[in-house]
């Protein structure tokens, strides 16, 4: 370890848990990252859109987060950029309205659904 | 996963962040509206997750890395056609592997891989990307000052060796074989597989036995 460079690994571990050295196979923090996750792969896999648009949504997506903070900025969560990618596409695709989106996350936010997922 | 999933949301909540709660309503609302819409089924997205956890992982890329160390027919073979080296290995490449490229590290040269723009990654030899690869910092750093991205992650290369940093992207997929550590010969395949990490697969750790 160089000690003069305010070590990277430290920063790493700062608000986002270990970094890990020796990573095993996935790295999911919360659920809803594994589900955001599986659900873009599950579209692309069916044919519902092809895995480069996924790809190029999620680029323009991070590339937007990165023209608009500083590299260390704390709010970083690469999870959020994937979902907020992968809602963008399906919205642009009319697979879903952004209305029904809204009125379902505030129906599971506010627990008047019960459907196990 | 769906049992993890519903734990968490009932047991944990008072440690998570505020948008937290958002964040799985969201993903909820999202799974909720595509099954009803008949685009994914119920356990369309356990059988994705559950590939990701068995069929795809570093130990592939592993036993790659292990099979070029003893076998330098191979090794050549795959480094002038890295998808068809995995093959022979009855590795699938699908979504995430087209393209690949193996560059080798050697006594002249470190090889590094990154990607700039998102975090375009061997899936299926290195399974998912760890945190490190996709943080805004490793990729602003890596190509500026790899040296001193390499010293943080505890590596420390003679100053005439030459770094070379690969940036993946959709059109190609860089993959490392690392330097066999010395004292190995006679090894097998297993065995050394059993050496090479994730990070020594991307150039951000050397392997020692």
């Amino acid at each position: 370890m160089n000690a003069s460079t305010e070590t990277y690994v430290d920063e790493l571990r700062e608000g986002v848990g270990a970094l890990p050295r020796n990573c095993e196979s996935l790295q999911f923090d919360e659920p809803w990252q594994g589900r955001a996750f599986g659900m873009a792969l599950a579209l692309a896999e069916a044919k519902t859109y092809p895995w480069e648009s996924f790809r190029q949504s999620l680029i323009s997506t991070i590339g937007a987060w990165d023209k608009s903070h500083t590299p260390d900025d704390e709010t970083w969560n690469y999870y959020e950029q994937w979902l907020a990618a992968f809602e963008k596409l399906v919205l642009s695709q009319g697979l879903i309205s952004a209305e029904e989106l809204d009125r379902r996350t505030e129906e599971f936010q506010t627990r008047s659904r019960v459907e196990l997922i | 996963m769906s049992d993890d999933h519903h734990h968490d949301e009932d047991g944990h909540h008072h440690h998570l962040r505020e948008s937290e709660t958002y964040y799985a309503a969201r993903t909820k609302a999202l799974e909720s509206l595509f099954r009803e819409k008949g685009l994914i089924g119920t356990d369309t997205v356990d059988r994705v997750i559950n590939f990701f956890e068995h069929d795809m992982g570093p130990f592939n890329g592993a036993k790659v890395v292990a099979k070029a160390w003893t076998d330098p027919a191979f090794k050549e073979r795959l480094l002038a056609d890295a998808n068809k080296g995995i093959a022979e290995l009855g590795l699938k490449d699908g979504i995430e592997g087209e393209n690949l490229r193996v560059v080798e590290n050697s006594e002249d040269v470190h090889n590094i891989v990154c990607c700039t723009l998102c975090s375009c990654w061997p899936w299926p030899l290195l399974g998912l990307p760890p945190y490190w690869f996709k943080d805004p910092v490793f990729r602003a750093r890596v190509v500026r000052e790899p040296r001193a991205v390499l010293s943080d992650f505890g590596v420390t290369l003679p100053e005439d060796k030459s770094i070379a940093v690969w940036d993946s992207s959709a059109q190609v997929r860089y993959f490392v074989i690392p330097q066999r550590p010395a004292d190995t010969d006679g090894w097998s395949e297993e065995k050394l597989a059993a050496l090479v990490s994730t990070e020594a697969m991307q150039g951000l750790a050397l392997v020692s036995a």
